[in-house]
């Protein structure tokens, strides 16, 4: 998987968070545009993406970027 | 202008409390207001938006915005139960209706304060988070006893959840809803919005319209009725004021 895209897929379902300030290691849970709408967005979105299902043990345990990109290359 | 004597909120937050409300044109008479309100230790003030007369005149006889309440609602012929993020939960969903005294205190020993962050009584200094809790406990308790339909959402066979809702001549009002401590911060907040058209949906339930109400303080609830595609009807004010 590209890291760079998946940044780019992640970054684009903020509306008021500038792309900038999503990197690998960004704890997205303390970012403020955060939200419940969000964490399913993203779960959708690696779906769609990626085809990858995760659970909700792995998307509430994951803190960073990174987190969600290790999931996904796991199940890749 | 209309003075409800709350005695419920003694048993609640342990506070002789007032509610005051006004209508969109109303004009304020102070000296009305410092009568009613006299001997009460908490004082709430509904004022519809758009009245800033009543609004300003009331934060001079000391009470404080804490938050602005939206009344929303959503026709259940526009409900789109496909919505892409809905299905991404809807699959395994269903709805447990409670229907025992044992049922009642398994939800109400489930509830935690960090399910109501956004309450205005659990945000007021001068309340707290428990009290905003024990609210919420005795609101549910009477409200179930008077018949107001309590479910789980069921998720996965497990419970996350719960909603409680009015139902009458097809018209349903989502009283409140929340899901449990132990399953936050999973994406499934959406079900407090949604469960209630779920609920209907499973059991078959003709209903023309939904009504609710959401906190200007949560803004993330905000967003999920935005994206079910609720309207705005009304804006009011809400301050409180408290005596010592």
């Amino acid at each position: 998987m590209n890291v760079n895209e998946f940044l780019e897929n992640f970054a684009d379902l903020f509306d008021e968070t500038d792309a900038s300030e999503i990197t690998a290691e960004t704890e997205f849970r303390n970012l403020d545009e955060w939200s419940s709408l969000l964490a399913l967005s993203t779960m959708s979105m690696i779906d769609e993406e990626y085809d990858i299902q995760l659970t909700a043990d792995q998307m509430r345990n994951a803190q960073t970027v990174q987190d969600l990109i290790d999931i996904v290359n796991a199940k890749a | 202008m209309n003075v409800l004597d709350c005695p419920w909120e003694i048993g609640n937050i342990g506070k002789k409390t007032v509610e005051i409300s006004f209508l969109k044109d109303e004009k304020i008479d102070k000296n009305s207001i410092v009568e009613a309100i006299q001997g009460y230790d908490y004082m709430v003030a509904k004022v519809p938006s758009g009245n800033v007369n009543c609004l300003l005149g009331m934060q001079q006889l000391g009470f404080q915005v804490i938050e602005c309440q939206l009344k929303i609602s959503k026709k259940t012929k526009n409900f789109d139960y496909d919505s892409k993020l809905l299905k991404l939960l809807t699959k395994d969903f269903s709805c447990r209706v409670i229907d025992t005294e044992e049922g009642l205190f398994s939800v109400l020993n489930k509830m935690t304060s960090s399910m109501f962050t956004t309450d205005r009584v659990f945000l007021d200094e001068k309340l707290g988070p428990e009290l905003g809790l024990n609210r919420y406990r005795n609101w549910i308790s009477s409200e179930y006893k008077r018949g107001t339909v309590l479910f789980e959402y069921i998720l996965n066979e497990t419970a996350v959840g719960f909603g409680l809702l009015r139902i009458d001549n097809h018209v349903m009002d989502g009283i409140l809803g929340g899901i449990y401590e132990k399953f936050q911060g999973q994406g499934l907040g959406i079900l407090t919005a949604a469960s209630a058209f779920l609920y209907i949906k499973q059991f078959d339930i003709p209903v023309k319209i939904m009504h609710t109400a959401i906190s200007s303080n949560n803004m993330p609830v905000m967003d999920m009725y935005d994206y079910l595609g609720f309207k705005v009807d009304d804006i009011q004010y809400v301050l409180v004021k408290h005596n010592n």
